[in-house]
């Protein structure tokens, strides 16, 4: 199935801002997270399809998720 | 011996933009800012210049040489004193139209002074767990909160309404509280602190706005900005 990434902030450095990757079925936000060598703790919003997701939902073809990172300085 | 100036005067560049009656919104209104370093600083220094009548400005730290690269009262001349109160010192010789009150406890134990009379706060945290701690609060006193955070190049701004919760979803619980001593760039802090401003000055005015339980992120370094709903 093809997900679109979005990453946000600094999961963008190194990475990318939006691509369009090829997963197995039953794929979920961690696991992508874990794929893209994010820190989990790291994370602060998952949304999928614009509405916010659950890190072990499971995935449908075509689904955009939006991994923001926890930004906390002041 | 001094000109002679009015209250007019002070704000009349701000007639326009806004209209008289509403620059007398902005004279009686009460604004909370919690935390007084980068972001603070900046929100602070805005607030007075739009003409806001009351300020309560929160924070028990005192400056460091580290503060220097961003927040705007720090330097050779503050290092050791407490911000809040650096803070109102450079106010009061702003102008007196803005009746500013420092407080140097952590919010959390000055609550009635802080939240009771306030119609809107502007959270300058800048640690997770504090900032959903005052979310919290601003849900028992019924208070709008404007939200920002930095981190390098990048921001964040948000508005939570009473009984919203923008917080609590920026930053789910159990989470790892951030990097104790980010980097962060004056630049980044400048613009975010001019959103979180530009947002509490609609509020206090009740213009429309797209950040209403909501927040864009911000990407200086690509120069993009994306708002999100909080839809669960």
């Amino acid at each position: 199935m093809q997900v679109t990434v979005k990453l946000f902030a600094y999961f963008r450095d190194n990475r990318f801002k939006e691509s369009v990757i090829a997963f197995p079925t039953d794929t979920t936000p961690e696991m992508i997270i874990g794929l893209l060598d994010i820190d989990p703790d790291e994370v602060g919003v998952i949304m999928v399809n614009n509405r916010h997701a659950q890190p072990d939902l499971l995935l449908r073809d075509n689904d955009v998720l939006a991994v923001f990172p926890k930004i906390g300085g002041g | 011996m001094g000109q002679q100036t009015t209250e007019t005067e002070f704000f009349i560049r701000n007639i326009g933009a806004i209209t008289t009656e509403q620059q007398h919104r902005l004279q009686k209104a009460t604004v909370t800012v919690v935390g007084c370093g980068g972001l603070g600083g900046y929100v602070v220094e805005e607030l007075v210049r739009l003409g806001i009548g009351r300020l309560r400005i929160c924070d028990p730290d005192r400056f460091t040489a580290s503060n220097i690269n961003r927040q705007l009262y720090a330097g050779e001349n503050t290092l050791g004193r407490y911000k809040a109160a650096v803070i109102a010192e450079h106010v009061r010789i702003l102008h007196g139209q803005t009746v500013i009150l420092p407080v140097t406890d952590r919010f959390q134990q000055a609550a009635e002074q802080l939240f009771v009379d306030a119609t809107v706060v502007v959270d300058c945290l800048d640690m997770p767990g504090s900032r959903r701690t005052l979310a919290d609060l601003c849900t028992q006193y019924s208070l709008p909160l404007v939200h920002g955070a930095v981190f390098q190049w990048y921001g964040q701004v948000g508005v939570q309404l009473p009984g919203g919760s923008l917080l609590h979803a920026l930053y789910p619980s159990p989470g790892k509280e951030n990097i104790s001593s980010p980097a962060v760039l004056s630049c980044t802090v400048a613009l975010t602190a001019s959103l979180q401003v530009c947002e509490t000055c609609k509020l206090l005015l009740e213009l429309p706005s797209t950040l209403r339980n909501s927040w864009m992120s911000i990407d200086l370094k690509r120069l993009s900005f994306d708002i999100s709903g909080t839809t669960v």
